[in-house]
């Protein structure tokens, strides 16, 4: 099948330092696809090339491809772009306003929606995320007052509400305790059945535990690729298998 | 136990006590300032009652001929009222508050979200500048180049166009025995001169407090399909809504102790405005334009009223500054804490 996002040799440097090093990488549909990788190694900056955040900070040379459904992603409207292919950031980033509002923001930036319309767009993307039962009686609460936890499934309503086709996540439960933390994890196995999930993580067991491709970046170099989270402690190069290591314990 | 030196003991309560005294410095200058008023001005709380901020006449009365009363000293026929002044000063600052405002704010939306940093650096120290050039020069550029445009062009213009629109028409209305009558010098170059110099004022606030944005909250947006004209929306609404009204406050005590700009594009008449071009005086340049004739007045009254206008003066800008600098200063990053 078509991957629906393909990199190819995809170079990011920010001033003398190079970021991303001849990037080749393939998402797959309806999948969950993990990039793996110690901190520093450049996962961050692979997500936001991808939806262009990066173009906002002129310090930041890209090269190479990027395309998304066959078209090369500069070929989009950034707002575009950014619609279908949402972000769910490393700590929960609620707007200071009403749960409500948080999730209508996007469909409110788009264009005006009737109140009853914008009501049944919450409540599926609320649902969406695992949210709704928790919070529909609370609604015009501030979403800076719920558990963290809470707040990150917000999050992943509010870019749902756009029904992009894309979702990435980048380590999205680092912040979190481990009951949130493996509720989130339920969701993207859920999230995956709608869209497609782009993880970033440092997390072997959540790679193991969510992924169906995983890859595994080291300096900026996608250095493994495979099917599913197993064969990482097979393929890893020394370097790799210490980082590893430490991060299984 | 070691005992600690003597000497030490002493030094270090002598430091102590200096930096209290020191420390109290400015809350005694204040103090004393609000007390001289005070006292100065109590003759003419005493003679004219509320009158003083209703009444629209102002007459030192009869030169010479000095009356006594419980104790006050007046002129005959005295009456003081600085009605057009409270309403000039009220006028001209809000003017000038609703220009800079929406100036400042484009400014900022410029420099923080469109603006590359190497640009964005020379131009804010620009704008900075712009609030230490002394008022003398902005009312000397007002007076020679401000004034004639307004009086040739811009008043003509807007009375033209907006002169016939129905319920407000009036206020672009300026006419002396059926003619078009545009001073140049009045409440429009006024409020423009006091927008040009409040401006750096409200745009410092508004920027310090953009950069503040959390970083999550502006890849939120972003991410969500944002643009940079919504995300400078969110700033303003949201996150630096509190910035946004105490740099408008703050912008608003200056405008509304403003001096000598001001009474060099206005005129020194206690008129009450009819329109946007009218001659007008705010209650700061009256003062520093005709203090001088007070000391004619031999009861002591004529000064008094001054003193009584400076203290109204300064109440309500401290006021509006105190309030401003709460607001402005009020923590706004809810939730987030900086890494």
């Amino acid at each position: 099948m078509e991957p629906i996002i393909k990199l190819e040799k995809l170079e990011v440097s920010s001033g003398k330092k190079k970021i991303l090093d001849g990037v080749n990488l393939e998402i797959h549909k309806n999948s969950i696809n993990t990039v793996l990788g110690p901190s520093g190694g450049g996962k961050s900056t692979l997500l936001r090339t991808i939806n262009r955040l990066t173009d906002l900070d002129p310090a930041f040379r890209i090269s190479g491809t990027i395309s998304f459904n066959g078209k090369k992603v500069t070929e989009y409207s950034e707002v575009e772009l950014r619609r279908r292919i949402g972000m769910i950031f490393q700590r929960p980033n609620p707007f200071p306003m009403p749960i409500y509002d948080n999730v209508a923001f996007g469909m409110r930036l788009q264009s005006y929606v009737q109140k009853k319309d914008l009501d049944v767009l919450v409540e599926q993307s609320l649902t969406d995320a695992g949210l709704w039962e928790e919070v529909k009686g609370e609604l015009k609460r501030d979403a800076i007052t719920l558990s963290g936890g809470q707040q990150q499934r917000m999050c992943i309503a509010r870019a749902l509400i756009l029904r992009p086709d894309v979702i990435m996540m980048d380590e999205p439960t680092s912040s979190l305790d481990p009951t949130a933390k493996s509720r989130i994890e339920d969701l993207m196995l859920d999230l995956k059945e709608k869209y497609t999930v782009i993880l970033v993580t440092h997390d072997i067991a959540q790679a193991k535990k969510v992924s169906d491709y995983t890859s595994l970046i080291y300096n900026g170099k996608i250095v493994a690729s495979g099917e599913g989270g197993e064969f990482l402690e097979d393929s890893a190069s020394d370097s790799l298998k210490s980082f590893l290591g430490e991060v299984s314990v | 136990m070691e005992q600690l030196n003597p000497f030490f003991n002493l030094k270090n309560f002598s430091f102590k006590a200096l930096i209290l005294i020191m420390a109290l410095v400015p809350a005694f200058i204040i103090a004393s300032v609000v007390t001289f008023l005070l006292y100065y001005s109590f003759p003419s709380i005493i003679y004219n009652g509320l009158n003083f901020f209703t009444s629209k006449i102002w007459n030192d009365g009869s030169s010479g001929v000095i009356l006594h009363n419980n104790g006050i000293s007046y002129q005959s026929g005295a009456v003081y009222g600085i009605y057009p002044l409270v309403l000039g000063t009220v006028l001209i600052s809000l003017i000038a508050l609703l220009i800079a405002f929406p100036v400042s704010f484009f400014v900022t939306l410029n420099v923080e979200l469109y603006m590359p940093k190497k640009i964005r650096g020379t131009l804010i120290s620009f704008i900075e500048l712009f609030a230490g050039i002394p008022s003398v020069v902005y009312g000397f550029w007002g007076l020679l180049v401000l004034i004639p445009w307004l009086q040739n062009t811009v008043e003509p213009w807007i009375g033209t166009h907006f002169s016939g629109i129905p319920l407000i028409g009036g206020v672009f209305t300026s006419e002396i025995s059926g003619r078009a009558y545009y001073p140049g010098q009045g409440l429009l170059a006024g409020a423009l001169i006091l927008s040009i110099m409040i401006i750096p004022i409200i745009t410092a606030v508004m920027t310090n407090s953009f950069e503040t944005a959390p970083k999550e909250i502006k890849d939120g947006i972003y991410s969500l399909g944002g643009t940079r004209w919504e995300m400078g929306k969110y700033l303003l609404v949201h996150h630096s809504k509190a910035a946004t009204y105490g740099g408008a406050l703050l912008g608003l005590g200056r405008a509304l102790g403003e001096t000598m700009a001001v009474l060099m594009v206005t005129s020194a008449l206690l008129l009450v405005p009819s329109n946007l071009f009218s001659n007008v005086s705010t209650v700061a340049a009256y003062i520093a334009a005709q203090l001088d004739s007070a000391f004619f007045d031999q009861s002591g009254m004529t000064t008094a009223a001054f003193a009584e206008a400076a203290l109204a003066l300064m109440g309500v800008s401290l006021l509006v500054n105190v309030i401003g600098r709460k607001i402005a200063g009020r923590g706004v990053l809810r939730g987030y804490q900086n890494d």
